[in-house]
């Protein structure tokens, strides 16, 4: 059997890689903390399929459904609820449920995607 | 090599490959963290970590291929599909490179691995979807991929010491 090249002990150059890597996604965090931050009023953009299809005030409770007769893209109908200030999507059909598992969220720039239904929601300032 | 080898080769890199699609399967099903989609233990890469360690750099892209792509037959060649193998394609460039330079050992291996896993994944999300806005997930599946990458990475160490012996692997430690 062939001489393993695959060192099991760490390395220095571990921590090189480990340090370039950690560093590269505090910039990024830092980055995107930056760009995101905003004081204008936020609202809730609903994509289908890239389209820009809503846009809902995040400051009023409500809930919204959207059917699959309207975008035959849908598994089936998709709702949101927006409650305190924060964005969630109650109900959608897909196979692992990520984007509803989710649950509640106020993070602006964060997408919620529901990608077996081609829909995405995004919090964002409204401009 | 002789056809005993060859025989036990085959073997092992078929239980491998078994293995591997097994895991990448139950793996669908468990989320690591519901708050953050996408993020697993990626404990399927283990398999690809022992093949290249045991076998060498073309078994471990053989493999990785087939498991992707019989992952892909029993749970759907669908979106999952083509996240799974961007994601190996570039993890696995990336894995190969550090591999050559035998600088790296199991643990970098690991979470670079794990880490452009999700890089990958992120770039094909934000291709389809054409919203730049997608790489805000960059930073969590990078955060992610160096704790879950570690952890695979050590229990990838573990393994190969335990079986070693019977494999006749030569070690350096």
């Amino acid at each position: 059997m062939k001489k393993r090249n695959v060192k099991l002990s760490k390395t220095s150059f571990d921590t090189y890689a480990f340090c370039a890597i950690f560093l590269l996604a505090s910039l990024t965090f830092l980055f995107l903390r930056i760009l995101l931050t905003t004081n204008a009023p936020l609202v809730v953009n609903v994509f289908v399929e890239n389209k820009l299809i809503d846009t809902l005030d995040l400051s009023v409770n409500q809930t919204k459904t959207y059917l699959k007769a309207d975008y035959p893209v849908f598994i089936d109908d998709i709702t949101l609820e927006i409650k305190d200030g924060k964005v969630r999507v109650e109900k959608e059909e897909s196979p692992y449920h990520y984007c509803s598992i989710q649950g509640f969220t106020g993070t602006v720039g964060q997408p919620v995607i529901c990608l077996p239904n081609s829909f995405y929601i995004v919090i964002e300032g409204l401009k | 090599m002789n056809q005993h080898l060859k025989i036990r080769k085959i073997v092992d890199l078929s239980i491998l490959l078994a293995i591997g699609v097994i895991l990448n399967i139950i793996e669908n099903y468990i989320g690591l963290m519901p708050l953050l989609p996408g993020v697993k233990l990626g404990i399927a890469n283990t398999v690809g970590l022992l093949t290249l360690a045991l076998y060498g750099p073309i078994e471990f892209v053989l493999v990785g291929l087939l498991r992707v792509v019989l992952a892909g037959t029993f749970s759907g060649f669908g979106m999952n599909f083509l996240l799974s193998l961007t994601g190996f394609l570039l993890s696995s460039a990336v894995v190969l490179l550090l591999y050559f330079t035998n600088k790296f050992s199991i643990y970098a291996l690991s979470f670079t691995s794990a880490v452009f896993h999700g890089i990958g994944q992120v770039i094909l999300i934000a291709i389809i979807y054409q919203n730049a806005m997608m790489f805000y997930y960059v930073y969590i599946m990078i955060f992610s991929g160096l704790v879950t990458g570690f952890v695979i990475g050590a229990l990838s160490k573990m393994i190969l010491l335990k079986i070693r012996r019977p494999l006749e692997v030569d070690s350096d430690e």
